[in-house]
């Protein structure tokens, strides 16, 4: 048995510095060699040819990778998120695959994704969606041809205590049905048409690891207000303007995206034309109105708000009638 | 009409001759063999190189193509020329082709022409012509020198790895 395992060996490493996947002779198949002769005997041509065989054996690899191109970008307590893996057969015959799913515990503020499946991404989407197919082990195991690949999702509830920034790490392992373990070892017999297969360089397994992360944005919201009365005093009497201050402090490390603040302009008040500012800075129609948007209501468009964005404070005027 | 059935028949015939009875009717006997090494650990730590033949083959592998020819015949053989095509999946080792008395040239055609290694090139994927690599080459082909006599025996030989 050691014997053999060297001359593998032997075989595999040259396997390793050889050329691509896609040019692998298929297991099973048989490779003939046909050999050629012409000559003269006296003045006369002749042929003769001959040929061996050889039967390819199949040789167990397998790759997982984790597709999405980012960290998946969660919430906490939300359901069904999904992490993109593709799982290919770079062995040379046809192979079957179990399929495990384990939380990997990464280094700094972290969260156990929880409630974990998998499935195969039959919609294609790349995410959890409906006609998504549940896999189960034994059950459904994915079969692939060489060179064949599959996507495959890991889909988990975010525990709703997450905190933000959190990551989450969940891993995928794919495991032969025909050879596993150490390299070079062999299942007499077990390959494509009978023949021996061998575990390659992979193992006959792999994994790979995807990662979620944690994104939430909380918005602070404060209003204060300050009287001018005319004359200089301070007093809300009929004629006095009041400047109102509303500040929207974001934080955290997602964006709020579409945000609109609006503020009514209370009663016994008229609004202060052209009054309205954001930051320091007169607010155009796209941005910001009084009574079109909102009837009776001041309202300002604040777009896309990232959470490490700077405070965002807007001012308008009333007078007291 | 009849002759020309006639010559197909005598064609399938010579054709199912040359491979299933390669040497019966003709005056060399040629046989292709191929075996790859095998590295085999000692007691004492130190590694066995051994040559056996090959049956069932691992990807990676690297074979040895033999080809022996004999003069069976009554009569002297003039301008032998063998040929053997690298086998599909397989790539030619470079270096590896041998064989006594021969002239070895090789084809990046399929065997429509013939030429030493450092004249081959191939068109790239530019559409530009390139030096040939190793994994271009369709066919090896020994042109063996001189008569040989009845009785006459010998051995041509090249590697190539199984992809």
């Amino acid at each position: 048995m050691r014997r053999l395992v060297s001359v593998l060996l032997t075989a595999l490493v040259a396997y390793a510095q050889g050329a691509g996947a896609a040019t692998d002779a298929p297991a099973g198949s048989v490779i003939t060699n046909t050999a050629s002769v012409q000559y003269l005997v006296a003045t006369t041509a002749q042929t003769q040819s001959t040929f061996a065989n050889i039967t390819v054996q199949q040789l167990v690899n397998v790759t997982v990778t984790w597709q999405n191109s980012a960290d998946v970008s969660v919430t906490p307590g939300a359901s069904n998120q999904a992490l993109l893996f593709k799982v290919t057969n770079t062995g040379n015959g046809q192979d079957s695959f179990k399929l495990t799913d384990v939380v990997v515990t990464p280094s700094g503020s972290s969260f156990n994704p929880a409630s974990c499946l998998i499935y195969f991404d039959t919609a294609g989407t790349g995410a959890y969606a409906a006609g998504d197919v549940l896999y189960t082990a034994g059950s459904n195991d994915p079969r692939l041809p060489q060179n064949g690949s599959v996507n495959m999702l890991i889909v988990c509830n975010i525990p709703s205590g997450a905190a933000d920034a959190s990551l989450g790490e969940m891993q995928l392992t794919a495991t032969s049905k025909t050879a596993s373990g150490t390299f070079g070892t062999v299942n007499a017999g077990g390959g494509v048409g009978g023949v021996d297969a061998v575990v390659g360089q992979t193992g006959g397994t792999a994994n790979a690891t995807g990662i979620y992360q944690v994104h939430q944005i909380a918005l602070a919201y404060t209003k204060s207000a300050t009287v001018s009365a005319p004359g200089g005093g301070s007093q809300p009497i009929s004629g006095a303007t009041i400047t109102y201050t509303l500040t929207v402090t974001p934080s955290g490390s997602a964006t709020a995206n579409s945000l609109v603040v609006t503020d009514p302009v209370p009663t016994h008040t008229t609004f202060v034309p052209n009054s309205l500012t954001l930051n320091g800075s007169a607010v155009a129609p796209a941005t910001g109105d009084y009574n079109v948007t909102t009837p009776g209501a001041v309202t300002v468009k604040l777009g896309n708000l990232a959470g490490t964005a700077s405070a965002q404070v807007i001012k308008f005027q009333v007078q007291i009638n | 009409m009849k002759s020309i059935r006639m010559s197909i028949v005598i064609a399938l015939l010579s054709g199912w001759a040359f491979a299933a009875m390669a040497a019966e009717p003709g005056h060399i006997k040629l046989q292709t063999l191929g075996f790859q090494e095998k590295v085999t650990a000692q007691k004492d730590g130190s590694n066995k190189t051994e040559i056996v033949p090959v049956g069932r083959v691992l990807p990676g592998t690297e074979v040895i193509w033999n080809v022996n020819y004999e003069i069976i015949g009554k009569q002297p053989v003039t301008d032998a020329v063998i040929t053997d095509p690298v086998p599909a999946h397989m790539v030619y080792v470079p270096g590896s082709a041998s064989g006594e008395n021969a002239e070895i040239t090789f084809s990046v055609d399929g065997g429509k022409s013939f030429d030493l290694p450092e004249k081959l090139q191939v068109q790239g994927a530019d559409g530009k012509l390139r030096d040939a690599l190793p994994k271009d080459y369709t066919t090896v082909r020994w042109v063996i020198k001189g008569t040989l006599k009845p009785g006459a025996k010998g051995t041509v030989t090249f590697h190539a790895t199984l992809q």
